[in-house]
C-alpha cells in the first residue's frame, strides 16, 4: 500500500506529472508498465540500462512483444528457436500474474524480475540488479561447498587416524599378551631343569647314609643335564638378545654339518630316549662355510622342536643334501603340526600355534633360527599339516657369499 | 594301601618323584600326559592325584575339569598340582576348580609329602565316616 501526499487544490496537473516522473525516473530499479495488450505505458531510465535496450527503440507506447523479439534475437533467451522464445514469454506475461524470477541478461548482470498484476488489468513490471547479492550467494554456496568439501575430507583423515589407532592399540595389545605369555612360558623354562636340580639334589640328601655310586651317578647326570638345558636356554635368550640389537657377531669357518646335526642328535636322544632319529646325511657337502656354535643353535631348536612337538610320534627325520651350490637339511616330525592359519607366523618372536596348547616353549627358539640362517645367506622354509607333522627345511649356501677374500674370521651381521 | 598317581611329562622329574613318594612307602602309578592320567584314573582309582598342569594332549586343568564333570564318584580324588607356571591365574584357576593344592617348582619334597600326608589323614578320617568311597 503506497501512501501519496494529497495534491494541494491549486497544484496544476502538471506539476503531478513532473513529479511522478522524476519519481520513477529517480527508482533505483527498471519500471515498465504494461496494459493488458502489452503496450508499455511507462518506463524509467533503469529499466533501459539494466535490459541493455535503447530507449529510441523502444520508447513508451511500444509494445514489450518487440523488447521480446529484440531480445530473443540477440541471444538473451538462449540458444533455440527465437520465436518459440518470444511465444513462451508472451503467453507467460498476459497471464498478468504476480510472478518472480532472476536472469543473467547479456551484459553479465543478474537481474531480478517481478511483475504483479495492475488495478484495471495489465500489469507492473520492476526490475533490480541483484548481481552483487548473487555472486555474494554463490560465493556463500561455494564456501559453503568448500567447507563441507573439507570437512567430510577432515573426517575421512580423522577416521583413517582413528582406524590406524585402533589397529596401532590391537597391535600393542597383541605384543604385550605375547610378552605377557613370554614371561609365564620362561619361568616355566627355567623352573623345569630347576625342578630337576633341585629335585635330585634331594633325593642325594635323604639317601645320603644309604647311597650307593650308581645312585649318585645317576644324580649327578641328572644335574648335569638339567644344568646344560639351562645353559641352551640362557644362551638362546642371550643369542636373541645380541641378533635383535644388531650385535651377534659370527665366526664364518669351514664347518661340517653333519657333525653338527649328530651332536645335536645325541643330546637329544640322552633326553628323549624314546624317540628314534632316522639320519640320511650321507649327501651333504663335507663342510659349508658357517659359524658352528650359530648351526647348533639352529640345528638343536630344529630337533627339540621336532621332539617336543610330537610327543606320542617318535620317529623323526632328519635328511641332507646338495642343491645347487646350496646344503638342504630337513627336519620332519610326524607330531601335533600346525593350523594353516598360523603357519605365516611361526617364524615371529613369542609367537606360539595354537597346536602347541600343553607344550612348553617360548615362542624365541624359530625367531632366532630364522634370524641366524638368514645371517648366513639362508632361508628357512616349512611345510606342516595339523595333527600330521612338520617339515622344516634349511638351505645353506655352501661357500658363504659375504666372505670374499678372508676365507676365515669374523663377520658382523647387521 | 595308598596309590598315588603322578602326572608328569618331564620323565626326569616324574622319576624323581615315583622314587621319593614310594620311598615313603605308597604306590605310585606314572603318567606323562592327561589323556594316559585320565584311563589310569578311571581304570585304577588312584587315592591321589600329583599332577603338572603342562602338559601336551590333555593339560592338568583339562584332566581335572574332566574328573569333576564326567566322573562323579572320581570327583573326590585330591589332586595337588605341582607346576612349573608359578602365576597367580594358573594357581586361581586350579585351587576355584577345587584343587586340594597348588605347589610350584622347584618343590620341597618335605613340603610335597606333607601335603600328600595331609590328604592321606583326611581320606582316611572321611572314611572311617564312611563318607567317601
Amino acid at each position: 500500500m503506497s501512501n501519496v501526499y494529497e495534491a494541494r487544490e491549486n497544484d496544476s496537473r502538471e506539476d503531478a506529472t513532473g513529479l511522478l516522473h522524476a519519481t520513477i525516473d529517480n527508482f533505483p530499479g527498471g519500471i515498465c508498465v504494461l496494459d493488458n495488450d502489452l503496450t508499455m505505458l511507462v518506463t524509467n531510465r533503469k529499466f533501459y540500462e539494466l535490459l541493455d535496450l535503447s530507449e529510441d527503440m523502444f520508447p513508451a507506447g511500444s509494445n514489450l512483444e518487440g523488447v521480446f523479439r529484440y531480445n530473443a534475437h540477440r541471444g538473451e533467451y538462449g540458444p533455440g528457436d527465437p520465436e518459440e522464445k518470444v511465444r513462451e514469454r508472451l503467453s507467460h506475461v498476459r497471464r498478468f500474474e504476480e510472478h518472480r524470477f532472476d536472469r543473467e541478461v547479456g551484459t553479465g548482470l543478474v537481474i531480478e524480475m517481478r511483475s504483479a498484476p495492475k488495478p484495471g488489468g495489465g500489469s507492473v513490471l520492476t526490475y533490480l540488479d541483484v548481481t552483487i547479492n548473487r555472486r555474494a550467494e554463490q560465493a556463500l554456496l561455494r564456501h559453503k561447498e568448500t567447507l563441507e568439501e573439507l570437512v567430510s575430507l577432515r573426517t575421512e583423515e580423522i577416521e583413517r587416524q582413528a582406524e590406524e589407532l585402533r589397529r596401532l592399540l590391537d597391535q600393542e595389545r597383541h605384543i604385550n599378551e605375547l610378552q605377557r605369555q613370554f614371561v609365564t612360558m620362561t619361568s616355566h623354562e627355567f623352573r623345569t631343569p630347576l625342578a630337576i636340580i633341585d629335585g635330585a639334589a634331594q633325593r642325594l640328601q635323604r639317601r645320603r647314609h644309604a647311597v650307593t655310586s650308581e645312585f649318585v651317578e645317576e644324580k649327578a647326570g641328572l644335574i648335569r643335564g638339567a644344568v646344560s638345558r639351562m645353559v641352551d636356554l640362557m644362551e638362546s635368550f642371550l643369542s636373541a638378545g645380541r641378533i635383535e640389537h644388531g650385535n651377534m657377531t659370527y665366526e664364518f669357518r669351514p664347518c661340517s654339518l653333519r657333525e653338527v646335526i649328530e651332536r645335536c642328535v645325541a643330546r637329544q636322544q640322552s633326553i628323549a630316549a624314546t624317540h628314534r632319529f632316522h639320519l640320511e646325511l650321507n649327501n651333504l657337502p663335507p663342510v659349508v662355510v658357517a659359524d658352528t656354535v650359530a648351526m647348533e643353535q639352529v640345528f638343536s631348536n630344529l630337533i627339540s622342536n621336532a621332539v617336543k612337538y610330537a610327543p606320542v610320534s617318535p620317529d623323526i627325520y632328519i635328511t641332507g643334501y646338495s642343491d645347487a651350490g646350496s646344503a638342504c637339511v630337513t627336519v620332519a616330525d610326524t607330531g601335533v603340526g600346525i593350523d594353516a592359519d598360523d603357519l605365516p607366523k611361526m617364524f615371529q618372536r613369542y609367537f606360539r600355534a595354537r597346536s602347541s596348547t600343553g607344550i612348553a616353549g617360548t615362542g624365541i627358539g624359530l625367531n632366532l633360527v630364522k634370524q641366524i640362517v638368514e645371517a648366513h645367506k639362508g632361508n628357512i622354509s616349512l611345510e606342516s599339516r595339523k595333527a600330521r607333522g612338520s617339515t622344516f627345511t634349511v638351505t645353506l649356501p655352501i661357500t658363504n657369499p659375504m666372505l670374499t677374500a678372508a676365507e676365515c674370521g669374523e663377520a658382523k651381521a647387521g | 594301601m595308598i596309590t598315588i598317581l603322578c602326572v608328569e611329562d618331564e620323565d626326569d622329574i616324574r622319576n624323581l618323584l615315583v622314587e621319593e613318594i614310594s620311598e615313603a612307602g605308597f604306590t605310585t602309578l606314572e603318567a606323562s600326559n592327561g589323556k594316559q592320567a585320565l584311563e589310569l584314573i578311571i581304570g585304577k582309582w588312584p587315592d591321589i592325584v600329583v599332577c603338572d598342569i603342562t602338559m601336551p594332549e590333555m593339560n592338568g586343568h583339562q584332566l581335572f575339569a574332566e574328573v569333576q564333570m564326567n566322573h562323579e564318584q572320581l570327583a573326590n580324588i585330591p589332586f595337588i598340582f605341582l607346576t612349573a607356571l608359578s602365576d597367580k591365574d594358573n594357581m586361581v584357576t586350579a585351587l576355584k576348580a577345587g584343587a586340594a593344592d597348588y605347589l610350584t617348582k622347584p618343590v620341597d619334597f618335605d613340603l610335597l609329602m606333607a601335603k600328600i600326608q595331609g590328604c592321606v589323614a583326611r581320606l582316611e578320617s572321611d572314611r572311617k565316616l564312611g563318607r567317601a568311597f
